[in-house]
């Protein structure tokens, strides 16, 4: 569960305020708007690496507002990917558990796992500095999941990927959302991802924030809340939202 | 379509060629230079200028009023002897009256000792002028020379003295008369007339001297060194043996000067290394209060006049505890220091670059993996700044191999102790041994070169 309650945010001369949404567990939510519009501030947020002026930002019921990013257990993979250029494709796999000093064989035995699910087995021995756009991202996506976080955030993932590769990728995220049963918040500026891929699509336009239902199914799984009603409440606290977040720069009366 | 791309094509290359051309002239400039110095050390002609007065010997022993000469000079490829042993060539320091009464009157000193021929008299402690129409001194090079400067002194008025010039085989190559006159010294430049140069390839000088006369001064200039025989038979080998090169490498000097220079800037690369990583690291991720001020500040030593650095140390030690002070001023940690100073400038600018070349993404992936700030430094940044920090290793290195201003005044040229390579070029110029100065200069070319190489090899092997 990722709940975003009454966050203010400010990067640069730019400002959001009071933004709330909330995606229920294992459920994945589409944050659209366009460029400039604060979505990849959102997504930072969350994970940590900028600062909340004020707000509350909960993760798994755990209240990460001021914790570091390591402490938050949220996979990260930011637009290119960012990999690490002086490691193997194996060894960016491993990092996270490397730098949990886990055993050698768990990590082995991860790391084959999700080259497995993410069908890079052959490319393990790699260099980063050669591989392909689509490649880059399912290691860099492997690389995000490779510590089970319950909370997965992408940012733009898909935007770099000529379309065969891109409509891999969609369903590859898809899977990877059904085998781990992980969170996550996808952000983009696409229509198409969104409706492709969306249980869930927040919209950031103007410094407001709407949230909707998307066109997948959301899959409630026995003993959660129904995460309609979650939703539901959302909706309906929706009209204050509109009242309070816009953009403040300049600040408007 | 063919027709626009030709036209196309042939109205750039004016552009090209006018680039290669503003580039090349360039590039030829620093081929050149380097090709020049070798080329000076190749065609250079070691030559050593022997300028002797008859005060010391080659041993550096006072000569004396009655001193007999004739191996005294071997050392310089000279020795000296008369046209017989019962008349040896002596050094005079008082002239003896003519009429030979040494008590009645009071012997002229002469105002330098000078090489005169001498009747040993039994009877007088002092040897008087022998005189006579075999009286000759004569000259033997070891090496043939190239006479600049006879000096001749009291020869008498109305007579004449005769030099011949003879070659290494005996053959006479020239010859001068001399004519005697009032003047105390009579200077005989025995130069050719069109050019100033002197008499080359004499091997042997004889000074007929029938009417007395002395030499003051003999000047000329010779290889320096007596050649061995195979040197003769394989003058290439004897090049390869002896040049400007291992000249300088053989001299105690410029040994030191090459192990300090090594030592020093090693020290120099990796303390600018030391301190250009985190001023690079803050400058580049970090936006704090007088961020531009520190951005500025640490351009300082890039822009100051060198000698102003080295000035600017000097006096700021002059504000330290007494004891720091001596134990860095004129001292090898004082050419460190200044070294260090104009060194770690570039090295903070380079690693500034390198840092803002990295993604800030991949530190903050890495946190988001579990690392700390720390771990995301130096597991992540750190290795893949590898390269920038090996050029600003190589740079600061090569920086401070140059260094000269900041290190003649805050650490001085004293040799044996504070002389780096670059001193040694100072103070070989200023000697006037140019051959000496392009050879350690060639010497440094050669580190800086393989600090390059190595750095290159290095860093590409960095980037598979």
């Amino acid at each position: 569960m990722i709940h975003i309650n009454h966050v203010t945010l400010q990067a640069g001369d730019f400002r959001l305020e009071n933004v709330s949404f909330q995606v229920p567990t294992g459920e994945y939510c589409v944050l659209m708007g366009k460029t400039g519009c604060g979505k990849t501030t959102v997504l930072e947020a969350v994970a940590g690496l900028k600062q909340v002026e004020s707000g509350q930002i909960t993760l798994s019921e755990r209240d990460v507002t001021t914790l570091h990013p390591r402490d938050r257990n949220v996979g990260y993979m930011p637009q290119d990917g960012a990999l690490f250029n002086t490691m193997s494709v194996a060894q960016n796999l491993s990092f996270a558990l490397q730098i949990r000093n886990q055993d050698r064989h768990l990590m082995q035995k991860r790391v084959d796992e999700l080259a497995a699910m993410l069908e890079i087995t052959p490319l393990l021995k790699r260099q980063i500095h050669g591989l392909s756009g689509g490649e880059r991202q399912r290691v860099a996506l492997g690389r995000a999941l490779s510590f089970h976080p319950a909370t997965l955030l992408l940012d733009e993932p898909l935007s770099a990927l000529d379309d065969n590769t891109h409509d891999q990728m969609c369903k590859l995220l898809e899977d990877v959302q059904q085998q781990t049963g992980v969170t996550i918040l996808h952000v983009t500026h696409s229509q198409q991802e969104a409706e492709r891929l969306a249980q869930w699509i927040v919209h950031i336009e103007d410094g407001l924030v709407t949230t909707t239902a998307g066109r997948r199914p959301t899959r409630t799984p026995p003993g959660e809340a129904d995460p309609h009603a979650a939703n539901q409440q959302i909706t309906e606290t929706l009209p204050q939202q509109k009242n309070s977040a816009r953009p403040t720069a300049p600040p408007t009366p | 379509m063919a027709e626009p791309n030709m036209s196309r094509a042939s109205s750039d290359r004016p552009f090209l060629i006018g680039l290669a051309v503003l580039g090349a002239t360039y590039i030829f400039l620093i081929v050149g230079m380097l090709a020049a110095d070798l080329l000076y050390l190749v065609v250079h002609k070691q030559i050593k200028m022997s300028n002797i007065e008859f005060l010391w010997d080659d041993a550096g022993r006072l000569l004396h009023h009655g001193d007999n000469v004739t191996t005294q000079y071997d050392r310089r490829g000279l020795t000296i002897r008369t046209h017989s042993k019962q008349y040896p060539a002596t050094i005079f320091e008082y002239l003896p009256p003519a009429n030979e009464t040494l008590d009645s009157s009071p012997a002229t000193r002469f105002s330098t000792p000078m090489l005169g021929i001498a009747e040993i008299n039994s009877a007088a402690s002092r040897p008087s002028v022998f005189q006579g129409p075999q009286a000759r001194l004569v000259f033997q090079w070891a090496e043939p020379v190239e006479l600049t400067l006879l000096e001749l002194s009291r020869i008498p008025v109305d007579t004449v003295a005769t030099a011949r010039f003879l070659d290494a085989d005996g053959q006479v190559i020239g010859s001068r008369e001399i004519q005697g006159g009032t003047n105390d010294t009579m200077l005989e430049l025995s130069a050719t007339d069109e050019n100033q140069s002197g008499i080359e390839n004499v091997s042997g000088l004889e000074l007929a001297l029938p009417h007395g006369g002395f030499v003051s001064r003999i000047k000329y200039l010779w290889l320096g060194r007596a050649r061995a025989d195979w040197e003769k038979d394989y003058p290439l080998l004897s090049r390869l043996a002896y040049n400007p090169l291992t000249d300088a490498l053989s001299k105690p000097e410029i040994r030191y000067a090459i192990k300090l220079s090594l030592i020093s800037c090693t020290i120099t690369a990796i303390l600018s290394l030391w301190v250009a990583i985190p001023i690079g690291y803050l400058l580049s991720r970090y936006q704090f209060p007088g961020h531009n001020l520190i951005d500025a500040i640490v351009d300082i030593p890039i822009v100051l006049p060198p000698l102003v650095v080295g000035l600017s140390l000097l006096i700021l030690f002059q504000f330290v505890p007494r004891e720091l002070h001596d134990r860095v001023v004129y001292e090898i940690p004082a050419v460190v220091l200044a070294q260090t100073m104009v060194a770690a400038a570039f090295a903070v600018r380079t690693m500034r670059a390198t840092f803002d070349q990295i993604d800030s993404r991949r530190e903050e992936v890495a946190m988001t993996l579990g690392c700390t700030r720390f771990q995301a430094f130096t597991r992540v940044v750190l290795p893949e700044a590898r390269r920038g920090i090996l050029t600003a290793t190589t740079l600061a290195w090569a920086r401070a191999l140059g260094e000269f201003g900041p290190l003649l005044i805050f650490a001085g040229a004293t040799r044996m102790k504070t002389e780096v390579l670059s001193t040694t070029i100072f103070l070989e110029m200023n000697v006037g041994d140019t051959a000496a100065a392009v050879a350690v200069s060639l010497i440094m070319v050669t580190g800086a070169m393989i600090v390059l190489i190595i750095a290159r090899l290095w860093g590409n092997r960095a980037t598979i």
